[in-house]
């Protein structure tokens, strides 16, 4: 996976996966450069080239500072168009985690568990924390667990000795200051700070300054913390249980209107609903519904509710039930013209209900868009995606889908050369009369016998060496005296046949 | 004895009076729109030369590789419209998309829907098509039933409903232009659901069908039968007769000889096939 932008030199890498960087892939380098490293993978569609989205990053770090709130009542993100710092104010807090080591480490550690490389740092500074986090020579030693939870601490009063050594990038000025004071070979802190302090503001501004005072503490420097916002919830509780469907249903229709009155008033739409049921045991289930865009509509969310509690199955009488609401900022306007036709333009919208309904009821994997693949293959030149990708629905028709899937169809050949339906598993079926040339004539398929008319073949497919799951199969496609036709194969190593699909 | 004159005259009267009767209508019908699917050989078998939006529109066929998906799909390729979705419900999971794809199917524009199966069952290969049966209730994803116990019945019927729930839905949703489906037994309301959702979604439906439901009601609008004819070579042509079974508002019965080129998916007419009692009579048989 690959997150691409528009650079200087054209479509250039933003990010990319481990497995990308395992390939020699590195952040500014062009698309096509990292397509020569890729090699074939760039091509079949196994590596997935994915615009960059520099909000969805900071949504992503927000979402982190917001799970950092079981460390410290303060928390927050950097400033700047594309933070990447979580900023943690833990003053009064170590004590409740053994210490402030302890608690940066219990920080690394759990987010490391949630799939992020982290460094940590702490200072009396944010600057000097940032700097060091950033900046700090990272061990010589060979890459030990361990040792990379171990977060940085520069002890009280130590900020100065902490950031001399530190190249002037780690003020957070910005690149053309430091590209200027790379020039003038100033490439440290300790070397910045040799130069004469009054003489600096009508070189470089006043930024180098104010960034050197709030690291060193001269200036205080504070942060904007996140401030969570009040929970969307609703919730039920009754001394007489509920035990028939159709009152259950009638309890969430009521929990449902409340949520959306409340995200109304906040001109907010449900991105998802988190459902808990007690029962008269003391026993609590729980079910979530998920939406791909927030909606408002309560009946819209009443019913993806009622599709989940159709197969939903209460362990008890039920006395509570509370309903809580991811909510978020509505990206539909309600009206978009003055006599709303519902023509076309409302079609995107039916679309995604269209998806809500089934993936809540089917779940996410039963509804799926075909994805053509360059394989020769028959079963891998295709693929199916979920409709609904990591919470977001796969637009109908984007371009750039457009652009690939048009691509790969050109690879489909001619009609009638694949079968319409192609059994997910290839058939045995016994061969029982071939030609003298080897083409088949006559084969039974669950004791039913069939006579070739004619055939078509042999089509050669031997592919999937590198995967060492390598085929060979000569594949017919053959016509019975009865006018049906199959497309069938005889694997080249076990001289054994197949039904492989039929032309329906 | 009836003068000729006034025979021809009596018969123009009564065919005057059915086609009127046949185009009865309630007073608040509104027509919906026709779409041609493209054949021009099976436009000209239907009464309005075309397919209605919001209809069901069934194709039967005796068993699996006989070329009735295809019809279905290169008419459901046809008459979708701009901006709306070509829904694919395909519980088997055999739909191939590389082979729609080369007939001219945009795979962008297609949802494939896959309602769950029962895993205890197993899937009879011969069929291919998904068999369905009718043991309790409208219409089953039968897949060969070895395993009926209680929890298998129960799980069936789960699977049944989900179905018919996703077949439904499908169709009532304005954003599906089309669907194509393979379904064996529908009972009759059911089945008039299905075509009140389609009215409703104003999309058309395919649906594929066994040839055993020939002699069941119908609420679709057009019924096609659909029958392989064998070739001794290859000749690139692969060769359908399709008879019209049920045409709403029409009469049925005719039948043409589809020629399907294997390279360009072009279709032409083979010959107008004449009612063989006819011929019997001509040569005095």
């Amino acid at each position: 996976m690959l997150h691409t932008a528009t650079g200087r030199r054209g479509p250039e890498v933003v990010t990319c996966c481990e497995h990308a960087a395992g390939r020699g892939v590195r952040p500014g380098m062009t698309v096509s450069e990292a397509r020569a490293l890729l090699g074939t993978g760039s091509s079949d569609g196994s590596v997935r080239f994915e615009p960059h989205n520099p909000w969805s990053d900071t949504e992503a770090l927000r979402r982190q500072a917001f799970w950092c709130r079981q460390f410290t009542p303060a928390f927050g993100i950097e400033e700047g168009e594309t933070p990447e710092s979580l900023l943690l104010d833990i003053s009064g807090c170590g004590h409740l985690f053994d210490g402030e080591r302890r608690l940066a480490e219990q920080v690394v550690q759990s987010l490391s568990a949630r799939g992020y490389r982290v460094r940590a740092a702490i200072a009396g500074t944010i600057g000097t924390a940032w700097a060091v986090a950033h900046f700090a020579p990272r061990s010589s030693r060979p890459p030990d667990p361990e040792r990379l939870t171990n977060p940085i601490i520069v002890p009280h009063g130590d900020n100065e000795p902490a950031l001399a050594p530190l190249p002037v990038a780690s003020l957070r000025l910005p690149d053309s200051v430091v590209e200027t004071l790379y020039e003038l070979g100033v490439r440290t802190v300790k070397q910045l700070r040799a130069l004469p302090r009054a003489e600096l503001p009508s070189r470089f501004g006043t930024v180098i300054l104010n960034r050197l005072d709030q690291a060193l503490g001269h200036t205080p420097e504070t942060f904007v913390p996140e401030r969570a916002p009040e929970p969307v919830d609703a919730e039920w509780s009754s001394e007489s249980a509920v035990t028939d469907q159709r009152q259950l249903e009638a309890v969430f229709a009521r929990l449902v209107s409340q949520i959306a009155e409340q995200s109304a008033r906040r001109y907010e739409g449900v991105q998802s609903l988190q459902c808990r049921l007690e029962c008269e045991s003391g026993e609590s289930q729980r079910f979530s519904v998920g939406l791909i865009r927030p909606a408002d509509s309560a009946e819209h969310l009443h019913e993806l509710l009622r599709l989940q509690l159709a197969s939903f199955v209460p362990a008890g009488s039920i006395i509570r039930v509370h309903v809580l609401a991811e909510t978020a900022g509505l990206t539909i306007a309600r009206q978009t013209e003055l006599f709303d036709s519902g023509g076309q333009g409302d079609q995107p919208r039916q679309y995604e209900r269209l998806m809500d309904r089934l993936s809540n009821r089917l779940g996410p994997d039963a509804v799926v868009r075909p994805q053509l693949r360059r394989d020769a293959q028959p079963e891998r030149a295709f693929d199916f995606e979920p409709a609904i990708r990591g919470g977001n629905i796969v637009s109908l028709q984007t371009g750039e889908q457009s652009r690939a899937s048009g691509s790969a169809r050109e690879d489909c050949g001619p009609c009638f050369t694949r079968p319409l339906t192609l059994l997910a598993e290839p058939q045995s079926i016994l061969l029982t009369l071939k030609t003298d040339g080897g083409a088949p004539k006559r084969f039974t398929l669950r004791g039913r016998s069939h006579t070739i008319a004619w055939s078509r073949g042999p089509e050669r497919i031997e592919t999937g060496w590198w995967r060492d799951a390598a085929i060979g199969r000569d594949y017919f496609k053959v016509q019975t005296t009865t006018g049906r036709q199959f497309w069938i194969f005889r694997r080249l190593d076990r001289d054994q046949w197949f039904l492989h699909g039929c032309f329906d | 004895m009836v003068h000729p004159e006034s025979r021809s005259a009596v018969l123009k009267d009564l065919t005057r009076r059915l086609r009127s009767l046949e185009r009865s209508r309630p007073a608040d019908f509104q027509p919906r729109a026709v779409v041609p699917c493209g054949i021009p050989a099976l436009d000209d078998l239907l009464h309005d030369r075309g397919l209605r939006h919001g209809s069901i529109v069934e194709w039967l066929a005796d068993a699996a590789g006989s070329g009735a998906m295809t019809l279905a799909l290169m008419a459901a390729r046809n008459i979708l419209p701009k901006g709306r979705l070509l829904v694919v419900l395909d519980p088997l999971r055999q739909f191939h998309p590389v082979a729609a794809a080369a007939l001219g199917i945009d795979p962008g524009r297609v949802v494939v829907v896959r309602p769950p199966v029962v895993s205890a069952l197993t899937i009879d290969p011969d069929q291919v098509q998904p068999r369905w049966n009718s043991w309790s209730g409208p219409s089953q994803l039968s897949l060969v039933d070895r395993n009926t116990t209680g929890t298998g019945r129960s799980r069936m019927a789960r699977a049944r409903n989900d179905f018919l729930w996703t077949l439904e839905q499908v169709l009532r949703s304005p954003a599906v232009g089309a669907t194509v489906c393979s379904v064996e037994h529908l009972n009759d309301h059911v089945f008039r659901r299905l075509a009140l959702a389609a009215q409703a979604g104003d999309g058309i439906c395919f649906l594929r069908r066994p040839i055993t439901v020939r002699r069941q009601a119908t609420w679709a609008d057009v019924r096609f039968l659909v029958q392989p004819r064998p070739s001794i070579q290859d000749d690139g042509v692969r060769r359908i007769r399709v008879q019209l079974l049920r045409c709403r508002n029409g009469l049925d019965g005719g039948a043409v000889e589809l020629a399907i080129c294997e390279q360009t998916s072009a279709v032409r007419l083979v010959s107008q096939l004449a009612d063989p009692t006819s011929a019997q009579r001509a040569i005095g048989a």
